[in-house]
């Protein structure tokens, strides 16, 4: 080890001469200048990035307004059907005030079940004896 | 012959059989090192995934070999070759840097881009320190090996060795290893001395919320940006942003999970153990080693001083100023450094929170000695 520390040292020489050669200051200056472009793209990059992403992932144009009302209104004939089914159901006088469609939240069928399920057990009240 | 003459034979075989026969001061030195690394990992939990295994190598890499007997990395045919072949070749660290990209959010570098610049201006340490590698006799892949040593960046500087100067990477990745465990030490004197109070305890604001697709996007496009410019790093970058992508993408999240946990364990495991294992103090213990260390003390210490003085020239021109010690997390060493930056800040102000600003340039460091590694190789690979 003494050897290799006594051989080292006698190799140790200092010198600024590699400094001028292509591969001293200039790579250094260059590769420095190569390290800040490339940080000064990505820091531009990034910079623009929300408005890129803001570009891509805005919503669609909205749709031409149309008349809520006209938009509603069912085809008579449509409207006759139902009229007809809720008197054959309800077989008592009645008006009918509202008719909307069923969107998945309202659990349509399972409403309707529900419903047929309570009045299959209704219990007679005491005073109809 | 004698029954003593015999026994004395026996003995003399015996001995010439067990490891003490080579046993050499070097190696005992190396020993008590890798001790000292063990002792310094578990009692004062430095960097302990790293310098565990790595000190442990050390003891394994300095028993010396029976004559016959192969055993070291250094010699064919050994397993410990086979395993050192991950090192020698530069394929483990790649792997890291993708389990690292997986463990990476680069929210708060998006949420605030200008400090991607301190992590560029922290590479000075790694060019000057090879231009002072250079002035001493090491020739210019040597030199830019050991420069590299500054980016605090222990995969980086054991690739770039393994490719510039293979026979000088033990010492230099204990060097590395060494100075990023000693962040703690090495930096707050520096931070102190070249800020004054009043900017220690500058406040800034909180970062913006950075969304989905600006951290799905960026790692392709900045990946892209990187390499076109230098090339040579696009192994290094290219797994860095790989694993980013599989972490922010979230469709492939075991992939993502994987990357960052079991996988990087592994490669540690082996990357440590193996280093370690390669510095026999046959090998190890010269002069120019002790020079890399000192080198690699010099360039950390410059890379710290630079970000902090570029943190400082930023708040010449900017209306809301940046607290300059966020300047010191430019060197990378994910995140060491940035945990100092807090502890340093919280110091002088304990209500101000620096942590989450000093990751930004702490992971522009990691990009940064990167594309330095990549310039230096493509440099002076010929």
């Amino acid at each position: 080890m003494i050897l290799s520390l006594e051989q080292a040292s006698s190799s140790i020489a200092f010198s600024l001469a590699p400094l001028l050669e292509e591969h001293g200051i200039p790579l250094a200056v260059m590769g420095m200048l190569v390290v800040f472009l490339a940080l000064v793209l990505v820091v531009a990059f990034i910079t623009i990035l929300p408005r890129v992403v803001a570009q891509i992932s805005a919503p669609s144009p909205p749709r031409p307004m149309t008349d809520p009302a006209a938009e509603d209104v069912l085809p008579e004939e449509t409207l006759v059907v139902i009229a007809a089914a809720v008197a054959a159901t309800v077989c008592r006088p009645h008006r009918i005030v509202r008719i909307r469609g069923l969107t998945p939240e309202d659990h349509g069928w399972s409403l309707e079940g529900r419903l047929q399920h309570h009045q299959s057990h209704r219990i007679p009240h005491r005073d109809r004896r | 012959m004698t029954a003593y003459d015999y026994i004395a034979t026996k003995a003399a075989q015996l001995w010439a059989t067990t490891a003490f026969s080579g046993m050499e001061p070097g190696n005992m030195i190396m020993i008590m090192i890798g001790a000292g690394f063990i002792y310094l990992a578990i009692a004062k939990e430095y960097e302990p995934l790293l310098l565990v295994p790595i000190g442990f190598g050390v003891i394994v890499g300095n028993i010396p070999a029976v004559a016959g007997m192969t055993l070291s990395v250094y010699e064919e045919g050994t397993v410990l070759k086979y395993l050192y072949f991950g090192v020698e070749k530069g394929i483990y660290p790649p792997l890291i840097f993708l389990g690292i990209g997986a463990m990476t959010d680069f929210s708060t570098m998006l949420s605030n881009p200008k400090l991607v610049l301190l992590g560029a201006a922290a590479q000075i340490g790694v060019f000057l320190t090879y231009l002072g590698a250079l002035t001493i006799g090491f020739t210019p892949q040597e030199a830019g090996a050991i420069g590299i040593i500054g980016g605090a960046d222990g995969p980086t500087a054991i690739f770039l060795s393994s490719k510039l100067a293979p026979a000088l990477l033990g010492a230099i990745a204990i060097a590395a290893y060494s100075y990023m465990a000693l962040v703690p030490v090495i930096q707050p004197p520096i931070m102190r001395l070249l800020t004054t109070q009043a900017e220690r305890r500058i406040r800034m604001k909180p970062s913006r919320e950075v969304s989905r697709e600006e951290r799905i996007i960026f790692p392709v496009v900045a990946f892209l940006i990187c390499t076109t410019l230098a090339p040579g790093a696009v192994v290094l970058i290219g797994m860095l942003f790989f694993g980013n992508l599989l972490k922010e993408c979230t469709v492939t999240d075991r992939l993502a999970l994987t990357a960052r946990s079991a996988m990087i364990d592994i490669v540690t495991i082996l990357l440590g153990f193996c280093v370690g294992a390669s510095t026999n103090a046959q090998h190890f213990l010269q002069a120019r080693s002790i020079l890399i260390f000192c080198l690699g003390a010099v360039s950390f210490a410059v890379a710290t001083a630079g970000g902090l003085l570029f943190a400082k020239f930023m708040n010449l021109f900017l209306n809301e100023k940046i607290n300059p010690l966020i300047g010191a997390a430019g060197v990378s060493a994910v995140p060491d450094s940035a945990r100092v930056v807090q502890v340093v800040g919280q110091q002088e102000d304990p209500t101000n929170f620096l942590l989450m600003h000093a990751m930004a340039p702490n992971v522009a460091g990691v990009i940064g000695s990167a594309i330095a590694a990549g310039i230096l190789w493509s440099q002076l690979a010929n």
